[in-house]
């Protein structure tokens, strides 16, 4: 069963996964989940994220975004720290598969499958992104 | 119950908002209560007056308003309408355009309306591009 | 306990690697390829299947219509969505 928290306010916090599998600059949905995740922050719902497979991406260190006209990542990932969203997953079966090394990016915890099983069960809702 | 239908695809390259429409009609044959559709991503299309649909198909714009003239809140999400065109007379003045493009029986809301309504339902169910 | 909507076989293949046995699957739109080449046990949007030529007599595979898709998600949280 999902835990709820109950915040100051005597309201439910539910707990919000949102789960980007894209990667940044071609389809730019990963940004707009960025956003929709301190929207929720904003409005005190407890928030995590995951990035899995080509999502993974968005976690390369020094992108350089102006030089496709386009706000850089990061940029947007540090925007969240602001809001205390600081529950970042990343798949290791997807840094696996791709020759990537979870030393190579920026800050995030890896999860297992096993572990990713789990923390969509612990969810009141999850919001994808899929292509 | 009450749930909280968010549609991604677009009209004419998803099945996105046909799912939608079926999972929102039997959920209100059963007496449930749907919160809002959202439409977020390619999904704000299915807001676009402009769309003809093409004969020999289910006609998605009326099936949308008849679930609007039912009571539901078709809210479709503001930035990602506005980036692909899909705007209403507020809109149309303040960025200084043509025409506004928002069907009758939608509006345009913040993410905010979003968050706010899975915190307030029982079920987000989410329909993919 | 959370309830799989597999949209895609995309989408099945990243949900069968985080989904736990116990957890249902729900296929829908192009999802219901799968039935031709898996024998899963899950539950299909029938007329999807149908629309696409998909049959399927496994005993495994259990053909829903949008009310029993309802019923599911009432008895299940969270509702995750798989297309990728």
């Amino acid at each position: 069963m999902p835990i709820a928290t109950l915040n100051f306010h005597n309201k439910l916090m539910k707990k919000l996964l949102f789960v980007i599998s894209a990667p940044p600059y071609s389809s730019k949905r990963g940004t707009a989940q960025l956003e929709a995740a301190m929207v929720a922050a904003a409005f005190d719902a407890e928030v995590s994220l995951i990035f899995r497979g080509d999502g993974i991406w968005s976690l390369l260190p020094e992108q350089n975004a102006q030089q496709v006209g386009q706000r850089s990542f990061a940029k947007v990932l540090q925007a969240l720290g602001d809001y205390e969203v600081d529950q970042l997953y990343v798949c290791l079966d997807s840094l696996t598969s791709r020759g990537v090394e979870a030393a190579d990016l920026m800050q995030a915890e890896g999860l297992d499958l096993a572990a990713q099983q789990q923390l969509l069960a612990e969810q009141d809702a999850v919001i994808g992104a899929a292509l | 119950m009450n749930f909280v239908l968010a549609v991604h695809g677009a009209p004419h390259s998803s099945n996105s908002g046909e799912h939608a429409i079926g999972f929102a009609k039997a959920a209100m044959a059963q007496g449930h209560h749907i919160e809002r559709v959202f439409f977020y991503h390619d999904g704000v299309l299915h807001g676009l007056s402009s769309q003809v649909a093409p004969q020999s198909e289910n006609d998605l714009c009326k099936a949308w308003s008849e679930l609007a003239d039912h009571g539901i809140e078709l809210a479709v999400c503001i930035a990602s309408a506005i980036k692909r065109g899909v705007i209403n007379a507020e809109e149309q003045a303040r960025y200084e355009r043509t025409s506004h493009t928002l069907a009758a029986g939608f509006e345009l809301v913040g993410l905010g309306q979003l968050i706010a309504g899975i915190q307030h339902a029982d079920r987000y169910i989410e329909f993919p591009q | 306990m959370t309830l799989h909507l597999v949209f895609n076989l995309q989408g099945l293949e990243s949900c069968l690697q985080r989904r736990h046995p116990a957890e249902p699957i729900v296929l829908l739109g192009d999802g219901t390829y799968a039935l031709s080449q898996s024998d899963i046990e899950c539950f299909m949007l029938r007329e999807d299947a149908a629309a696409r030529g998909i049959t399927s007599n496994g005993k495994n595979i259990h053909g829903i219509d949008y009310a029993e898709f309802v019923e599911l998600s009432t008895n299940h949280n969270p509702v995750v969505s798989w297309a990728d």
